[in-house]
């Protein structure tokens, strides 16, 4: 059978067919992703030669159909590759948690409409898999702790919010142009209000599934109930490659937003705002996944900033990025997985000094943790690095604007670093609190999948130009993208990651050395002065890490902003359910109970009239008969006058 | 008259009078006869797929009404897929009753209307004569007065007189509209008009009818009231088919005639749709009681409907027929559903339902896929008919209406969603739901229906296009 159909198909029956026989789910699952990720891997071998395509089925008119490129060929490797690994987490991980069948159904699900999404030829088979995808979010975002199903629908209507934007930019642009392909033959230009507004709308769909501001409500609820690896799935990786990869699509494939500046502002807006604002959040969580969800939101910042720079190099950055964020924030949640899957706890006063317990865990999230703080040589710091640059170009292009921006990005990575340094402090370093002296490493499953991020993550750091820019990211950019880019290294400034690393390696080197040989091992001890306090525990002298930066609060006019953010105030769904329950509510109390009243003094009207003149009918023959003399006289009256 | 469609309109109507005359038949065999009369029923339809083009003169009728020679019924396409959809709902709404009454006074009534019910239904799906349509449409009005009141307290039978003096008064400003039509054209039937266009007295007063019935601002007070008031099964059947009424009136008496519309035609009836649509779903929101926030929702869906056939010339009807369909299936789908679950927890209040899906979980899931359909997602049909519905008010060049309805779709997911928190929610002490055998499976099989019509889009677009261009669309 074609591949198309089948890297679609078997994920979705062996999930089915795992959920019938419930015994069996785990091994189904596994081998379900295992040929997902076969499947992909010969597709995304096969889309080197060149396009592929396969036509399904007419429409009224419209076609549904598949189409493979370059940029879709690897994101689709990609979710096939991470649809293995959290399933391998999974299997230990899933054991604390309810709800397992309706679980592995749903991630399953989830495979095959992201399978789905990204072959999709044109917007119509795409919305299609998008909306089924969103049922099954819904779903996955179920299988929680109590609660749970309040991120679920918040995720439901804001993500179904913006499916319907986008059906309408769809429509918008079927109605225009007569088709809505994702690649036609050159891409569209931006002029004229219909073909603004179809773009924006389908952006709305793309942002609202990466998880940007203003759509991102639902990713810090649902880490409050949700697993680690429904987050590390869901809002980490699968939302990010389809949301972004529909971004690009529109962006520059489909429409064309180089030529529009205005376009271009916009999004960068959204993306510094998103940056900062999300990173803002982050510093004052008290809870682990929590505060991980926080920089979900923020990490889209940069790909949207990068995307709305609309220069070759920002784009290429901006994929980048969203291929690094994709691995360290799986990282990263499936290592704060494992860390709760022994303290059933994320609360950071709970948390501390886990590193000794857990070294390969601690290992993989300090590497994802670096990573994402964008510390050289790691491969956040290259992606953002191209994202600086092409923020820089813009301005080369007379956008005054271009230094906010700059500064937004690089302030956001600012705070990413303080916010990770907390973290590190209160899970890993720090004292440990006394009851978590059982706690282990996690098991050969949970720690060979972030540990294998780990490891991707410096090779896509150190090796940046020969792995995943001349493989992944340069072929899948739009030919005249990739023109303008030419030969990686001849773009990039001075930064050499090889040789940069050769360099701090020895440095670090010297440092130990320096260390060793120094001064510094040999501290002077000494009793401390107490005053005479009696210090009786030292559980009680603990130093957690929730109050890092809890200062933050306090400065004027940022601590007002988060006290507004923590709020809800940003919160797209809180506004719409304001805007729409408002209106339902005064359409029912103005309308909806003054018609039922007016019907109702109608019958009373008509019930009065009855009465009335079943009042004159007394059955007295005299009074009838001067009722017919007084209507004679009447209509006497009426032809004399006319 | 053509012996197949007679015998498809007579078998339920005259076995309809037989339950009403014969009164205290065993109940067993009440309910066999009742079941058999709609099963007969839905197979004389699917015969009648081969009588297609054949329509009926009904020459003494004729005589009596003194009309010109055209014919009075047509089988044709749009016809025959609504009379089977409905054909089909009908035989599994009647085999639900038979075990969601059990134990309650007046079934033979109830079997009787219902049966009466389902004949002017089937005569109404072909109907093309305006005196025609008035007589099956007073007919199912008369149905649904019975049927409404079927548990006789004061509420219900408040609920039922409001029910039939608010669609009557709307029939019989249709019927004065019907008289203006046939003074300025001498004849009864739409495809005979000719001339510049509809006077716009029996344009409005036509409109006002059928809004009424069909239950779209300003005339749809009726129609949450009778949903609270009636049983379960003719509460889906009162929203999946008795509420179409009037739509099928419309297309066949403003779109399939030959008359243009007003110029300001499809702004005036997207305007009554989608302001429908949107006040409704307000209700909805707020609804405590689901059966009521089931019944805003069908009022707000109908606005749907009412916008798909608005522009009926670009593409619209088409959406308008498949939204129709969909939301038979589903919303019949959802009363019988909820009937579940009040038969077995006894309540009627949204807040103080949970967690059900753990002891019903076939509902859970049947209901599941019937309000995806409704909320419009792929690949239900739902979608499908959202879809074109949208595409058809952009390409009408309306794109207000088309924001406002996507507004209302939104509201449609917040309030579906608010209603299925009975199944995802924390369970309630004292509060246990059961599946019920024969009821759980009627609703499963509408669930799946839901789903493979959905999944056979494309197969059914072709039908309808090719019937469609058959009558000339």
């Amino acid at each position: 059978m074609n591949l198309f159909i089948l890297v679609i198909l078997v994920p979705a029956l062996a999930g089915l067919v795992g959920w019938v026989i419930s015994r069996l789910r785990n091994e189904l699952s596994f081998i379900g992703a295992i040929l997902t990720l076969y499947f992909a891997t010969r597709l995304f071998i096969n889309a080197l030669g060149g396009e592929l395509s396969y036509r399904l089925f007419e429409v009224s008119g419209q076609w549904v159909w598949f189409r493979l490129d370059q940029l879709s060929s690897f994101i689709l490797l990609f979710v096939a590759i991470f649809g293995v690994l959290v399933m391998l987490f999974s299997f230990r991980y899933m054991r604390n948690w309810t709800r397992n069948r309706s679980y592995y159904l749903y991630v399953m699900l989830l495979l095959a409409g992201a399978n789905g999404v990204l072959l999709a030829g044109n917007l119509l088979t795409l919305l299609f898999f998008w909306g089924g995808l969103l049922v099954v979010t819904y779903g996955t975002l179920l299988v929680g702790r109590p609660g749970a199903e309040e991120a679920a629908g918040k995720a439901l209507v804001v993500v179904g919010l913006s499916d319907f934007a986008m059906l309408l930019g769809i429509v918008m642009l079927l109605v225009a142009t007569g088709g809505t392909d994702l690649v036609p033959a050159g891409p569209l230009s931006l002029s004229g209000g219909a073909m603004v507004a179809s773009y924006l709308l389908i952006a709305a769909g793309a942002l609202a599934k990466a998880g940007s501001m203003p759509f991102h409500g639902w990713i810090p609820q649902a880490a409050k109930t949700s697993p680690a690896t429904v987050m590390a799935l869901i809002p980490a990786s699968i939302d990010k490659l389809l949301g972004i990869y529909l971004l690009m699509r529109v962006s520059f494939s489909l429409f064309d937003i180089p030529g529009n500046m205005a376009i271009r502002n916009v999004l960068m807006t959204v993306g510094a705002v998103t940056v900062v604002g999300a990173v803002m959040m982050a510093l004052v969580q008290k809870r682990m996944m929590r505060l991980l969800s926080f920089h979900a939101v923020s990490q889209v910042g940069y790909m949207v900033l990068g995307i709305g720079t609309g220069m070759p190099i920002g784009v290429a950055g901006a994929l980048f990025h969203m291929l690094n964020n994709v691995l360290y924030k799986t990282g990263l949640f499936l290592s704060a997985g494992t860390v709760e899957f022994w303290t059933h706890d994320d609360r950071l006063d709970r948390l501390g000094g886990l590193a000794r317990q857990m070294p390969l865990t601690f290992f993989s999230f300090l590497i994802c943790a670096m990573s994402i703080a964008g510390i050289p040589p790691l491969n956040g710091f290259f992606s953002k690095w191209m994202i600086y640059q092409g923020i820089i170009e813009v301005g080369g292009q007379g956008n005054r604007l271009y230094p906010l921006f700059l500064v937004a990005a690089m302030f956001g990575s600012v705070l990413t670093l303080a916010s990770f340094l907390k973290l590190l402090h209160a899970v890993f370093l720090g004292q440990r609190p006394r009851e978590l002296i059982r706690v282990r490493e996690g098991s050969f499953t949970m720690w060979l999948p972030t540990v294998l991020i780990a490891l991707t993550c410096i090779a896509f750091g150190v090796f940046a130009f020969g792995l995943p820019l001349s493989r992944f990211i340069l072929p899948a950019l739009p030919g005249r993208m990739a023109a303008i880019l030419g030969q990686p290294g001849s773009w990039l400034g001075v930064w050499r990651p090889e040789l940069a690393t050769v360099l701090m390696i020895i440095a670090l080197g010297v440092g130990a050395l320096l260390y060793l040989l120094g001064t510094a091992r040999k501290p002077v001890r000494g009793r401390t002065f107490v005053g005479g306090e009696r210090i009786a525990d030292e559980e009680e002298s603990r130093v957690p890490g929730t109050a890092f930066y809890s200062s933050v609060k306090e400065l004027p006019l940022i601590g007002e902003g988060l006290r507004f953010g923590e709020g809800g105030a940003l919160d797209l769904h809180n506004w719409l359910k304001g805007l729409l329950g408002g209106l339902g509510e005064a359409l029912r109390s103005a309308f909806d109970q003054t018609l039922d009243r007016a019907f109702a003094l109608v019958g009373r009207f008509v019930l009065a009239v009855g009465a009335g003149a079943s009042k004159l009918m007394t059955g007295q023959l005299p009074l009838y008969v001067s009722w017919m003399f007084l209507g004679a006289a009447l209509l006497y009256l009426v032809l004399l006058l006319r | 008259m053509s012996g197949l469609l007679g015998a498809a309109i007579l078998v339920p109507f005259v076995t309809g009078f037989l339950l009403l005359v014969l009164r205290r038949l065993p109940r067993g065999l009440r309910n066999a006869v009742s079941v058999l009369a709609s099963a007969a029923t839905l197979a004389l339809v699917v015969m009648l797929w081969s009588r297609a083009g054949t329509g009926s003169h009904g020459l003494w009728l004729m005589g009596i009404l003194r009309v010109l020679p055209s014919p009075l019924m047509v089988v044709d396409g749009i016809g025959l897929l609504l009379a089977t959809v409905f054909a089909f709902v009908w035989l599994l709404v009647t085999l639900y009753s038979t075990g969601y009454l059990k134990g309650y006074d007046y079934q033979d009534d109830y079997f009787g209307f219902l049966l009466m019910m389902l004949g002017a239904m089937v005569g109404l799906c072909f109907a093309r004569n305006m005196l025609m349509i008035y007589l099956f449409w007073e007919l199912a009005g008369i149905a649904t007065w019975r049927l409404v009141a079927f548990y006789r307290s004061d509420r219900e039978v408040a609920a039922a007189r409001k029910t039939l003096l608010i669609t009557f008064a709307g029939s019989v400003l249709m019927l004065v509209g019907f008289a203006v039509v046939f003074v300025e054209h001498q004849t009864f039937s739409p495809d005979r008009l000719s001339g510049p266009g509809m006077n716009p007295w029996a344009l409005f007063l036509i409109l006002a009818g059928i809004v009424t019935k069909s239950a779209s601002v300003p005339m749809y007070v009726w129609l949450p009231d009778a949903h609270t008031s009636a049983p379960s099964p003719m509460s889906a059947v009162l929203s999946g088919i008795v509420a179409k009424i009037g739509l099928i009136a419309y297309i066949r008496i403003f779109i399939q005639s030959p008359l243009a519309p007003p110029e300001s035609w499809p702004l005036i009836v997207g305007g009554i749709g989608v302001a429908g649509s949107l006040l409704a779903a307000g209700g909805a929101l707020y609804a405590r009681d689901y059966k009521r926030v089931l019944a805003y929702s069908t009022v707000s869906q109908l606005g749907y409907i009412f916008i798909g056939f608005a522009f009926a010339a670009t593409f619209g009807l088409h959406a308008g027929i498949i939204y129709l369909v969909a939301h038979c299936l589903a919303k019949a789908g959802l009363f019988l559903a909820m009937g579940v679950v009040e038969k077995t927890t006894g309540r009627r209040d949204l807040t103080e339902l949970g967690g059900l899906a753990r002891t019903m979980p076939v509902t859970a899931a049947a209901t599941a896929v019937m309000m995806l359909s409704i909320i419009g997602l792929p690949p239900l049909l739902g979608f499908w008919g959202k879809f074109y519905v949208i595409l058809a008010a952009v390409r009408g060049e309306a794109l207000v209406i088309a924001i406002a309805a996507l507004v209302a779709a939104v509201m449609t997911a917040l309030y579906m969603v608010r209603l299925y928190r009975m199944f995802t929610g924390e369970p309630r002490e004292g509060v246990a739901g059961r599946e019920v055998g024969l009821l759980s499976s009627v609703v499963a099989v509408l669930a799946l229906a839901t789903l493979a019509l959905g999944v056979a889009y494309p197969w059914l677009s072709g039908y309808l296009d090719a019937a469609l261009a058959a009558t000339g669309m």
